[in-house]
């Protein structure tokens, strides 16, 4: 909350122009549709821009009916204005109301109602997979470095229950349910989802059941599990992929939805947000009020949890906006290539792409691209404003 | 400084096992039947007795050549009721179909002798001449998208076969008779006893390493040339561009990093500062297609040509060829170089601002140097050295960044050579084109940790004698 009055004090202009982005988004359908928002039906008020059926506002009859402010659905076809009418140039439009004030493509789609819509899919993207991926990075980060690779004590009973819970959570959790799914509706995402998911749970049952079983059979002679050494490894591995290589490969194996590109760049680009977490848990664990946390004899979950977590999430946070604007990109860069998205999605690269094919029309590229270049400068300006923040 | 090297190189060991775990796994889960990739599915539609017994004997060269016959990795994990011998099926679906089966079902006997009969069927039915071939041949690959007996029995109920040809009703009664069994016992207590299988060294991903430590990263699906080459001319174009873009950059980068210290505040500095920042969120593909509509299209200005390398070839020298290949990279060497640009400019300032606060410019200032020596000479020397550590991180991201321009100018490089083999599913490609480029950010990011511990330590040996 402290952080938005912040934004809003240091730079007007950036908060409010990402509460004007952020409410095209949520709001597409409302702003750029060819269904009326409200129309009257044999003296009934109906809604129905709600309704999601093909139905052209043409060919249903309303005794009176007030359409959006474009009047033109992403996917909807002007067959008037076919071969990319251009923006300044004479349209064939009933009134200035149906005006294309950004010009239509090849086969006569609004541009600016794709730009409308391409906002809410990039934000969905952004948003989505940051979520994912600061899920994943924080808590990779915050163990890696509240532990250290000292810190950390097991003993050799947990040592030899780790292999067998890690097969047992393989061997239960996800072999038995992709196996019990029909083949066809899982996916290789879904496939590494699970698979991650069930083996970590394992991995967290039995360090519990070790504690307890450490207790219960008084074990005393411990070794110390280099924690962030296998975490170090594995940020490691991932940032070592080309992750844009590594995604269209991806995006190319899996079906082609925006749930799919979520799921990948979400698993794929918390690196920089765990190591920022963990330098920082590392510089946070050293504070005296950690110390008497200590003293005090708290456990080391509320530690991590209550105490050092809040103080790190600041810095991470500078990350998490740096890779919106990344993750955004990399989806446009996607959809410009053409693998990824569905067709039926619009997005921002999608339009783009038209460009390629005719370069005459530059509508095609210029509005578009300003939309990406636009959002990915906001999202960039508010990191660093939120870095300098951090930094005094 | 030796051990921090010494342990630096022996974690990137498990790191590159790590990573080729990632891609062999994301290889060997692709979806498609590989040897119907490889061969071409049309030729799976002959129906001739000659081409059908010359295509399985391409299928087992074809499966020993790519060791597709072979189990995947050192161990598999499955459960009881899976067979030991799975991975010798040679056909994809039916190899799925079979151990969907052996799950819904829980007897791999069955399911063996299931296995037999509709093989037995496929014969008979390949020797048949009426018109009942490719009714049973149609049969066997519904068959084969089914998932558990009871859709077996319906579909068989649903089936009528009518022939004179004795032979293939008597293999169609011994289907039926298997489905009927495999339907009567039914036990899926074995699905949830472990089983853990050890494959040896002969495996997929043992063949694999091998050869890519010997040097051969396998051969191409689509036109059976080694992957090595293919990538070998690619990246040579990809490392020439990334090489070039790399000198525009620091070239152009750090005078103006320099110009922006040297006048920091003025109303000049902050325009260009804020400039620089704008550039950062440019998309790259934008920005190309910009230039090309603008720049090389007929439209507008037709200054630049839009895409290719020219009359450029393996053949050509001379100082009019290149020039004629650099008019035509020019373009994409601005999208590929401006982000760089702006990144190597804000390293410049900030290394800058570091080094004016030493003691050294003070004494230089004291002796009387000019502002231009002390920024030019002595500051940006010693500022250049954190500069130096950022190409080993600056030359992945450009080698990754690359594909987007690559694909729009149709250069081509390593990015298009990947664009070009996923669009074909030329998976071999890909996935060596993954490896190369994870193994080289590796050693990019290695050198750079190395270099700037050097630096640093170099930085701390001042800072003792100093004090």
């Amino acid at each position: 909350m402290k952080l938005i009055l912040y934004i809003q004090q240091k730079s007007p202009v950036i908060f409010w122009s990402l509460i004007v982005i952020i409410f095209i988004g949520v709001f597409a359908e409302l702003i750029a549709n060819d269904r009326p928002l409200v129309a009257s039906q044999n003296g009934k008020i109906v809604f129905p821009f709600y309704n999601s059926s093909n139905l052209k506002s043409t060919d249903i009859d309303y005794e009176w009916q007030l359409m959006p402010l474009i009047p033109y659905s992403p996917n909807s076809l002007d067959y008037k204005n076919v071969k990319s009418a251009s923006p300044f140039k004479s349209q064939q439009v009933d009134s200035w109301r149906y005006r294309h004030w950004l010009g239509t493509d090849e086969i006569g789609r609004d541009i600016f109602s794709g730009i409308i819509h391409g906002t809410q899919l990039a934000l969905i993207i952004g948003l989505g997979s940051m979520l994912i991926a600061s899920i994943i990075g924080i808590f990779w980060g915050a163990i890696a470095g509240f532990y250290g690779d000292n810190t950390l004590k097991i003993s050799w009973l947990n040592l030899i229950l780790l292999p067998l819970f890690i097969f047992i959570g393989y061997f239960y959790g996800f072999h038995q349910t992709v196996w019990t799914t029909e083949t066809p509706t899982i996916s290789l995402i879904q496939i590494v989802v699970l698979n991650l998911a069930y083996i970590l749970a394992s991995v967290i049952v039995c360090f519990s059941i070790s504690q307890f079983l450490n207790k219960l059979l008084k074990i005393k002679k411990l070794i110390t599990f280099p924690v962030d050494i296998i975490i170090s490894r594995m940020i490691e591995i991932v940032k070592s992929v080309p992750i844009l290589f590594l995604v269209i490969s991806l995006a190319a194996i899996v079906n082609p939805s925006a749930w799919n590109i979520i799921w990948i760049i979400g698993l794929l680009a918390w690196t920089n947000i765990a190591r920022y977490t963990r330098a920082e848990v590392l510089k946070v664990k050293n504070k005296p009020f950690i110390e008497s946390a200590e003293a005090l004899g708290f456990s080391n979950a509320r530690i991590l949890f209550q105490h050092i977590l809040p103080l790190s999430l600041q810095s991470a946070s500078v990350f998490i906006v740096f890779g919106i604007a990344g993750a955004i990109l990399m989806e446009s860069t996607l959809s410009f290539i053409g693998v990824g998205i569905s067709a039926e999605e619009v997005s921002w690269g999608s339009i783009l792409s038209e460009a390629r094919k005719n370069p005459t029309s530059w509508w095609l590229a210029v509005f578009p691209g300003f939309a990406i270049f636009f959002t990915l400068f906001l999202f960039n300006k508010l990191a660093t404003i939120i870095e300098d923040r951090n930094r005094y | 400084m030796l051990h921090y090297t010494l342990k630096r190189i022996l974690l990137a060991i498990p790191t590159f096992v790590g990573i080729s775990l990632v891609v062999f796994f994301i290889s060997i889960n692709t979806p498609g039947d590989p040897i119907q990739m490889i061969i071409g599915e049309r030729t799976f539609d002959l129906e001739n007795d000659v081409s059908r017994a010359n295509i399985e004997t391409k299928i087992r060269e074809v499966r020993t050549y790519f060791h597709l016959d072979l189990p995947p990795f050192y161990f598999t994990i499955t459960d009881q009721t899976q067979s030991d011998t799975l991975h010798r099926i040679p056909d994809h679906q039916m190899k799925k179909h079979l151990s969907k089966l052996a799950f819904e079902n829980g007897n791999w006997k069955n399911v063996n002798e299931y296995h037999k009969s509709i093989n037995r069927l496929t014969s008979e039915a390949y020797a048949d001449q009426t018109s009942s071939k490719n009714k049973v041949l149609h049969l066997i690959e519904e068959l084969k998208k089914q998932q558990t007996t009871e859709q077996l029995m319906h579909l068989l109920a649903s089936f009528k076969l009518v022939s004179s040809n004795e032979n293939l009703i008597f293999a169609y009664k011994i289907l039926e008779y298997s489905i009927l069994q495999l339907n009567a016992h039914t036990d899926i207590s074995a699905r949830y006893v472990p089983k853990f299988i050890w494959n040896g060294a002969e495996n997929q991903y043992r063949y694999w390493m091998t050869d890519l430590f010997s040097g051969d990263f396998g051969t191409s699906y689509k036109d059976r040339k080694p992957v090595g080459h293919k990538i070998g001319t690619a990246l040579k174009w990809t490392v020439l561009i990334s090489i070039l873009s790399i000198i525009l950059s620091y070239s152009i980068g750090i005078p103006l990093g320099v110009y922006s210290v040297k006048h920091q505040n003025s109303p000049m500095e902050r325009l260009l500062s804020t400039f620089l920042f704008s550039i950062h969120s440019i998309p790259s593909f934008w920005l190309a297609s910009l230039l090309i509509i603008f720049f090389a299209s007929y439209e507008y200005f037709p200054i630049f040509p839009s895409y290719g390398l020219g009359d450029w070839n393996e053949n050509s020298s001379g100082l009019v060829s290149f020039l004629d290949l650099i008019y035509h990279l020019l373009l994409p060497i601005v999208c590929w170089s401006y982000s760089s640009i702006a990144y190597i400019s804000e390293q410049t300032k900030r290394s800058m601002l570091n080094e004016l606060s030493a003691d050294y410019i003070r004494t230089g200032r004291a002796k009387g140097l000019t502002e231009n020596q002390l920024y030019w000479k002595h500051a940006l020397k010693n500022a250049s050295f954190p500069l130096i550590t950022q190409i080993g991180n600056l030359f992945p991201a450009l080698i990754s960044g690359s594909f987007v321009i690559e694909y729009i100018f149709a250069i081509p490089g390593v990015g298009k050579l990947l664009l070009d083999s996923i669009a074909l599913r030329d998976y071999p490609v890909v996935f060596s084109i993954l490896m190369i480029s994870a193994v080289l950010i590796l050693i990019g990011t290695l050198i750079s940790d190395l270099l700037y511990l050097k630096m640093d330590q170099r930085v701390s040996y001042s800072k003792q004698w100093a004090s």
